[in-house]
């Protein structure tokens, strides 16, 4: 058995919101065995970021943690004051490669300064001249021409910008990052680009990777383990083959579905889809979340309580009272 | 495919000025244009749904509002069946604009706020005259409600589009463009913004309503939606097409460096198809006053002395296969 570099227990994080409480994390379990990439799907409104933000407890100011644990390297880092995980998890240990780099990266500093003030933050012993020298370094390994480091981010490319991210998300060498939606926007070639960058350096410098992803291809080519994320719970947590080759949840069955591809040999007569839309969260159905538009649900499905995670094959988990598998 | 072309483009150009300082044309600097398309020609025929395929940037969507002219070409011509569009003023385009629509990216802004659905989707009706009653306006939006699957329609009537969901908001769109039956759409990302596992009932809905238009102009980044969408895929690169031929052609043989990369690039829903690297290198170059040279110089593996000199041009290598590369046969 490997080692954890990180597990979730039982998280659930609630939004105040004037219209109600809105649940975008409800339940939620989860493992990252070190030196590992675990990829999270879902659509949008299901959770992922706000998942993705409580790794590094970034939550906005009316998101609550109402339960849950992450033990990180054997100790609870919910327990942690803000300061204590400011000084020696955020960053340090745990770090964030964000969303839409064309926004994260500002726009006033030039693109060495920014990395070297991420490392300042949590090493104060290293000089000015020995940050920037490893903010360059840094750089050297995105594959970024080092003197490059002095310009402002208006002058890098889209993919430049996002691979400045990743640097700085190394910065401090931590041992988990977390990659939000690391290559949506981006055009197809960049993004192969950087996903074999971010391969690379998960094996050259023993990361762990968390990927999060709308895109259920790009998790393929990226991840050991996949989650599948539904309306704020995990709905099936397998390694990434099997997964793709015996989904057991509908709701993964319909995602992967859905994908089409330029691997067919024939043009689809119909394209793939799942009835319906995601749910609000304000206002969840009952019992498991997928039930309305679930294609084997019955009467169990649509009470509480949901099903709950289960073992149905080895490293392979899902959350469902009547599986495919055992249809 | 029936060999009646709805428009036929030809060598279409547009040019955006990039603006420059006063000291720079105070000391003459040469003028600047940024090439958003570049000598375009093509067909689309009579039941045909044609692919734009490209990364941002590279002029797809430019070169769709230049066919409806919501904005003026700088040179060349396009031909709605036998008129050219680019010499008619925009009173005299008034008669095509029934003929022609457009399917906007994203229903949450091409959509107004405070009109409900009734009002927006016989909108177009108004416009062109096509109806004369308050009763025959809302039979004929009730029926399209129901085409697009937004049934019962009575519920939909009077709703606003916030109350909807993004893919009940597209359909809205794609009712919009299609209740006055026009020849040709240009259908601009029309599933881009929507979730992954919503989108194929909006592709399968504009298939199905084909019998109301004759042919799709159909943008898009991603090329595993167009191998599926579209009959013929174009694809383009700095403003201009590199490779253009049936969906099948182009997946199966691609002749086109450019086109290659893309399809290595392609993310595949399979984990055991992971690719290690693909042969590209470099970035996107400038639009702005390319040299004359093949746009994909820069970056392709495989470039010759000649393709740093000459622009290659568009040629047919036969089987309705178009490549512009001067090292075609060497695919």
């Amino acid at each position: 058995m490997m080692e954890n570099i990180l597990e979730i227990k039982d998280l659930r994080i609630y939004y105040e919101t004037k219209n109600g409480e809105v649940k975008a994390v409800d339940g939620v379990d989860m493992v990252i065995e070190k030196g590992t990439s675990v990829g999270l799907a879902g659509e949008s409104g299901c959770g992922k970021t706000t998942l993705g933000l409580s790794f590094l407890k970034l939550l906005p100011t009316n998101g609550k943690i109402v339960s849950g644990s992450m033990i990180f390297d054997g100790e609870d880092i919910y327990a942690y004051s803000e300061k204590e995980f400011r000084e020696d998890i955020r960053w340090a240990e745990i770090s964030m490669i964000f969303q839409g780099a064309m926004n994260a990266l500002n726009p006033v500093f030039k693109v060495e300064d920014q990395i070297a003030e991420a490392i300042k933050l949590h090493d104060k012993s290293k000089r000015k001249k020995e940050r920037i020298e490893i903010a360059r370094n840094l750089l050297r390994t995105v594959d970024i021409d080092p003197t490059m480091g002095s310009h402002y981010p208006h002058e890098f490319s889209g993919g430049m910008r996002q691979r400045a991210m990743i640097a700085m998300a190394l910065a401090c060498n931590p041992q988990l990052v977390i990659a939000d939606e690391p290559t949506t926007a981006l055009d197809v070639i960049v993004q192969k680009q950087l996903m074999d960058l971010l391969r690379r350096l998960k094996d050259e410098m023993d990361l762990s990777l968390v990927v999060i992803s709308h895109d259920i291809s790009v998790l393929a080519e990226l991840c050991d383990y996949l989650n599948i994320m539904y309306a704020g719970r995990i709905v099936e947590w397998a390694e990434i083959t099997e997964i793709f080759s015996n989904p057991q949840h509908h709701y993964t069955h319909g995602l992967i579905s859905t994908f089409p591809t330029i691997e067919d040999e024939e043009r689809l007569e119909k394209f793939i889809y799942i009835e319906g839309a995601p749910p609000n969260l304000l206002n969840p159905p009952s019992g498991c979340r997928f039930h309305p538009r679930c294609p084997a649900a019955t009467e169990v499905c649509r009470q509480d309580p949901a099903p709950k995670m289960r073992l149905i094959g080895e490293n392979h988990y899902v959350a469902c009272h009547h599986p495919r598998g055992e249809e | 495919m029936s060999d009646e072309a709805i428009i036929r483009v030809r060598n279409l150009k547009k040019l955006f000025p990039v603006r420059q300082g006063w000291q720079a044309s105070f000391m003459g600097a040469k003028e600047m244009n940024l090439h958003a398309v570049d000598g375009v020609t093509f067909d689309i025929h009579n039941d045909q749904v044609l692919g734009l395929v490209g990364e941002s940037g590279c002029g797809k969507s430019t070169l769709g509002r230049l066919l409806l002219k919501l904005i003026e070409p700088t040179s060349g011509e396009i031909y709605f069946k036998d008129t050219d569009l680019v010499s008619l003023t925009q009173e005299e385009m008034k008669p095509f604009r029934s003929k022609m629509q457009i399917i906007f990216q994203d229903p949450y802004e091409s959509l107004n706020p405070r009109m409900t659905v009734l009002d927006l989707i016989a909108e177009p009706l108004e416009v062109n005259g096509l109806v004369e009653s308050e009763e025959e306006k809302e039979e004929k939006v009730s029926e399209i409600l129901e085409r697009v699957k937004l049934s019962p329609a009575e519920e939909f009537l009077y709703r606003f589009p916030h109350e909807l969901s993004g893919g009940q908001r597209q359909r809205i769109a794609i009712a919009r463009a299609l209740i006055i039956h026009p020849d040709f759409v240009v259908a601009d990302e029309p599933v881009s913004m929507l979730d992954t596992s919503t989108r194929g009932e909006i592709l399968n809905l504009m298939m199905e309503l084909k019998g109301l238009t004759r042919s799709y102009l159909f943008i898009t980044h991603e090329l595993a939606v167009a191998r599926h969408f579209c009959d013929t895929i174009a694809i383009m690169y700095l403003g201009r097409i590199m490779e253009m031929g049936s969906s099948d052609e182009i997946v199966r043989n691609p002749l086109h460096p450019y086109t290659r990369a893309l399809l290595e690039a392609t993310p595949l829903p399979n984990p055991e198809a992971r690719k290690e690297h693909i042969n590209i290198k470099g970035e996107i170059t400038s639009p702005i006053n390319p040299p004359n040279r093949c746009r994909f110089y820069s970056r392709c593996l495989e470039a010759k002395e000649i393709c740093g000199r000459l622009e290659p041009e568009l040629v047919d290598v036969g089987n309705g296969h178009f490549v512009a590369c001067h090292f075609e046969d060497l695919g």
